[in-house]
């Protein structure tokens, strides 16, 4: 009986550790990026994202890519505040990157935006980010990132993006 | 009489106008001429958009003189010094489509524009990436000179635009390009101080601008 209650105790300890790893001391990770009720994820096919906003404006461009084979393809939402990267495989192009620019638009019941302070992020998803100039960029489960660019100590853009 | 000195004066005229359009043909056998040139004519100037240029250059610099002592000690050649500059760049950057305003041309000022974002935000596009490229390059002591062509798609076999640098070093021209040989071939180094033969194949220029690379790639 012992043992059995060891055992359970232990595998919940391993379940809680392994929930708790994709989280900071009070934020879960942002693994999408959510607008208007309409959720952007990485890896997502570029035309149901298309489709989700479809009364949405946007400008279009696209390059032979200077890093990769094949085209950027950068869809710019100014109205609304928001970018989204493609990356192509095969005929399609699905999300490499969403980054959001405007205050706008709010993550987690208000609690990722805009105007945020470096140290709410902090307080929000730990101390476990690597630190490039003035981005703060946290490893997410399944191979993505989120970064949080600050401009005097402010969020000015956040994302999630594929990992690189 | 008259005609014959209205017909000098219009062939002095024209003289002039020749001469000065000479001038401002590019010169490739000088380099100073050369696009994003490290020589002092640009420095020189002292309109209030080159001041504030250089207060963005001193203070990149100063970001970019941490990473390289950071990444380097004095043991190491300028050249071991700047393959590892080169590497951790790679690593360090992240690449994204951003649309540069080049109308203004390959000036100091557009240096400190790209080299500042790159070094606030770790990302950018090809510019960018010579940009920053080229301030860590001019801090290890190499003469660099951004120079515009074009890559290759080798998918569709499309040419797109493309921005990289060649540098000048103990007498000889070098092109590099870490974001190209990083993502494009199985050696990232194989892009670090090649000569022409290494790049021909993938990127193309205008050769009757930019000076010749003929030296083997430098190596450590």
């Amino acid at each position: 009986m012992k043992k059995a209650i060891s055992s359970l105790l232990a595998v919940c300890a391993v379940m809680l550790t392994v929930l708790l790893s994709g989280c900071g001391e009070n934020g879960k990770m942002l693994s999408y990026i959510e607008i208007d009720g309409k959720k952007i994820s990485c890896r997502m096919d570029m035309a149901e994202v298309l489709d989700a906003f479809s009364d949405y404006e946007y400008e279009y461009s696209e390059t032979i890519s200077c890093a990769y084979n094949g085209l950027d393809k950068i869809y710019d939402f100014a109205d609304k505040g928001f970018i989204v990267y493609t990356y192509p495989d095969g005929d399609k192009d699905y999300v490499l990157e969403v980054a959001v620019s405007s205050d706008k638009i709010s993550q987690q019941d208000g609690k990722v935006k805009v105007g945020m302070s470096g140290d709410e992020v902090k307080a929000l998803y730990g101390e476990d980010f690597s630190q490039q100039g003035e981005t703060m960029t946290y490893t997410v489960k399944d191979e993505q990132t989120m970064y949080f660019l600050l401009v005097d100590g402010v969020v000015a853009e956040y994302a999630i993006s594929v990992a690189e | 009489m008259k005609k014959l000195a209205v017909l000098c004066l219009a062939a002095l005229v024209l003289v002039c106008f020749s001469a000065c359009g000479e001038q401002n043909e590019v010169n490739s056998s000088d380099p100073s001429s050369l696009q994003g040139s490290t020589s002092s004519e640009n420095s020189s100037s002292q309109t209030e958009s080159s001041t504030d240029a250089e207060k963005i250059l001193f203070e990149v610099n100063a970001k970019a003189q941490k990473i390289i002592d950071e990444q380097t000690d004095d043991s190491m050649t300028d050249v071991e010094k700047a393959k590892a500059v080169y590497e951790w760049l790679y690593h360090n950057f992240k690449y994204r489509a951003i649309t540069v305003d080049m109308s203004k041309g390959y000036t100091r000022e557009l240096t400190a524009e790209l080299a500042e974002y790159y070094f606030k935000y770790y990302k950018g596009s090809c510019e960018h990436y010579a940009a920053a490229q080229k301030v860590f390059l001019d801090l290890l002591g190499f003469e660099t000179y951004y120079i515009d062509g074009e890559r290759i798609d080798s998918g569709t076999g499309e040419w797109g635009e493309h921005l990289w640098l060649i540098v000048h070093y103990e007498g000889a021209y070098y092109h590099v390009d870490g974001l190209f040989g990083g993502n494009h071939t199985s050696n990232l180094f194989s892009m670090f101080c090649v000569p022409d033969s290494a790049i021909e194949s993938t990127h193309r220029w205008d050769k009757n601008y930019f000076p010749a690379c003929t030296e083997p790639q430098l190596l450590v």
